[in-house]
């Protein structure tokens, strides 16, 4: 059975219709990332688990029990705010003894037992030596894990986090990606995890629905989301510097498939079944291209497009360096070297076809992966 | 040198300051004086400022024996009882009206957006109508009732000036509070009065407060409606100040006694209102 189901649910606001159709389940200990731009519907999802927004249809389901009808202090779950929502009346350790001191938990906590576990949860998130302040008297960071520590204190059935790490300056972000995974597998939760940032969905997700316009465009693990997005928006959200478009028109040959790029005067040829393409012969469709797959070079090799070098940025182990074709679109690509010497020069990239991706050119959606994918 | 223009730019600030504290509060010192003297001090020319100062006129206020034909209908600690009743009772109904309409308009869900500040404003156009463009209506309205000169009546007349006040101001305090933070104690296991009680209202009663004290100001001093609606019994120190002034004698004396009296609750009041309006309470909830 699953901790919690979600059946088809539907919310609007007037004419905007935030969440369509939407569905998925969620296993106990389960984590689930649910992945979107800005506006894709992902709070509004979050709200409707907790009670916050009612449904226009659908159902949702905890243990096997439906909740639709469920006021939110009545739902067994926990909900982190994207805005942190502290009590800036009360302490820090009144923060997070709030929740437990609810009256329909009175049988549950006494005073020593929330004493024990704020301090548990506290020393947890390291937040132990702040119980005394009030929240205006805490950094970003600080505010962050109190709220975390509120949502944590409890033991729900399900865990909805919104945004827990956003707004946190890069540095902490980046660790608390890595403490959040280790948080949840400690304290066996169950967690629905709303983000717009696919580093964070990758690391952190059992399971990655990605969603736009209130609609599940892809379902899978952080592999099939970043290998094999049935979509080319999934291709598009995920990655950074971002995957490399080219339009173009797919030939199918006896041996091989060649693919006439618009932009080049180059054609790409690689191999495979052919018979799964037929229809998209002498079609149009979107070759996508990760910038770590393309590699740079002065000569010119089959598979080869070309263009001028014309930035380079240094980043941490790697240099994100970008190139202008004839009609000024820019490609990046990652490489391990400093190419200074060629900057404003032009050159060849050398496209890696068993790494590749096909699209429709119409509705967008995957038609082809890399051999080796 | 710049040490010199800050020290003139103080000095002009400072002589700026007195200035407006001289003429604020001379005519208030004025009347305090005014009460301490005896009838022929208060009438000679030029004023006095040094005379033989009695607390005679307090005195009188509360004694039955009064000099003056016109003083034997007055009743001072009569009508100083009435304001209390009439202006404490009136405020507390502004103020359960006012705060729940406050509360409402900011958090209800309006079918239609627009209809939320227009309610609103609706509520706060009663402050911008003049008081004596509905006191004829208004007479006539508790004439029909038989409840001119009853204390009732002029609690309920007295809600045209608390309840929009009321519910503007506790609107702007409730609006302060983000949402987020009562769903947050809604998920966490409270239902919405135990949340209104144990997050909202903590958050927002320093701007309640300072909103109770000033509609109680409001309503202590409305003068209009106690002179058209109250009568004999239950007459104000607003309107009841007015008797020391007769076709006989005007007993400037006493009735500057009892208007420093009536001054007192309110100054008392003020006091609080400096205090409470400190503000802010509700920084540090929303990630800054």
């Amino acid at each position: 059975m699953y901790r919690l189901e979600v059946k088809n649910i539907d919310k609007t606001f007037g004419k905007v219709n935030a969440v369509k159709n939407l569905s998925f389940n969620c296993k106990e200990g389960e984590t689930v990332v649910l992945l979107g731009p800005t506006g894709a519907g992902k709070t509004t999802t979050l709200r409707c688990l907790a009670g916050l927004e009612e449904l226009n249809s659908g159902d949702v389901l905890l243990d096997g029990k439906n909740i639709n009808n469920f006021s939110p202090d009545h739902r067994e779950v926990a909900m982190f705010f994207e805005n942190y929502a502290l009590y800036s009346h009360m302490t820090v350790y009144e923060n997070m003894a709030y929740p437990l001191s609810a009256p329909n938990r009175k049988n549950e906590y006494d005073k020593k037992k929330i004493h024990a576990r704020v301090q548990e949860i506290a020393e947890l998130l390291q937040i132990d030596e702040l119980l005394d302040r009030k929240p205006n008297q805490l950094s970003g960071g600080q505010k962050q894990r109190t709220a975390l520590g509120r949502t944590l204190v409890r033991k729900p059935k399900v865990f909805l986090l919104d945004e827990p790490i956003a707004h946190l300056d890069a540095v902490l972000r980046h660790r608390m990606r890595g403490e959040m995974k280790s948080i949840f597998q400690k304290l066996q939760c169950t967690v629905v995890y709303v983000t717009h940032d696919y580093k964070e969905a990758l690391s952190i997700g059992d399971k990655i629905l990605v969603i736009k316009d209130g609609e599940l465009i892809q379902l899978g693990t952080a592999d099939d989301i970043w290998s094999k997005m049935n979509n080319i928006f999934v291709a598009k959200l995920v990655g950074d510097p971002p995957i490399n478009i080219f339009s173009g028109t797919l030939h199918l040959k006896e041996s091989y498939l060649k693919i006439e790029l618009e932009e080049q005067k180059t054609d790409i040829i690689f191999k495979s079944k052919i018979e799964k393409l037929e229809k998209w012969r002498n079609k149009k469709v979107l070759l996508a291209v990760r910038p770590t797959d393309i590699s740079i070079s002065t000569i010119q090799n089959s598979n080869s497009i070309t263009g001028t070098l014309s930035a380079i940025e240094a980043m941490s182990s790697s240099y994100e360096i970008t190139v202008t074709d004839a009609k000024n679109k820019m490609i990046k690509v990652k490489a391990k070297k400093n190419f200074m010497d060629l900057l404003n020069k032009k050159i060849w990239l050398n496209i890696n076809t068993e790494k590749i991706h096909l699209f429709d050119l119409q509705n967008g959606e995957s038609i082809y992966h890399g051999r080796s994918l | 040198m710049e040490d010199t223009i800050s020290i003139k730019g103080k000095f002009v600030y400072y002589i700026l300051l007195i200035i407006v504290a001289v003429a604020v509060l001379f005519p208030f010192v004025w009347i305090f004086l005014t009460s301490l003297k005896t009838p022929g001090d208060i009438t000679c020319y030029p004023p006095k400022f040094i005379f033989n100062a009695s607390w005679d006129n307090y005195k009188s206020l509360f004694t039955k024996s009064q000099a003056g034909a016109a003083a034997s209908t007055l009743n001072f600690s009569r009508y100083y009882l009435n304001s209390l009743i009439v202006a404490g009772f009136g405020t507390l109904l502004s103020l359960i009206i006012g705060f729940g309409a406050g509360y409402a308009l900011t958090r209800a869900k309006f079918r239609k957006e627009a209809t939320r500040e227009n309610v609103a404003f609706t509520l706060l156009s009663f402050w911008f109508g003049p008081e004596l463009a509905i006191i004829l209506p208004l007479y006539i309205f508790f004439n029909k009732f038989g409840l001119l000169d009853n204390h009732f009546a002029l609690i309920l007349a007295y809600q045209l000036i608390g309840v929009p006040f009321a519910v503007w101001m506790s609107r702007s305090f409730f609006s302060d509070v983000p949402i987020s933070v009562e769903e947050a104690s809604r998920i966490d296991g409270y239902t919405a009065i135990q949340t209104f009680w144990k997050i909202t209202f903590p958050m927002v009663k320093s701007g309640l407060a300072a909103t109770a004290i000033l509609t109680f100001i409001f309503e202590w001093n409305n003068f209009l409606f106690a002179l058209v609606i109250g009568g004999r019994n239950t007459m104000p120190v607003t309107t009841g100040a007015l008797g020391f002034i007769s076709y006989e004698a005007a007993l400037w004396g006493q009735m500057a006694a009892a208007i420093i009296l009536s001054s007192v609750p309110q100054l008392i009041i003020a006091m609080f209102v400096q205090k409470n309006m400190v503000r802010g309470l509700t920084f540090g909830a929303v990630k800054g």
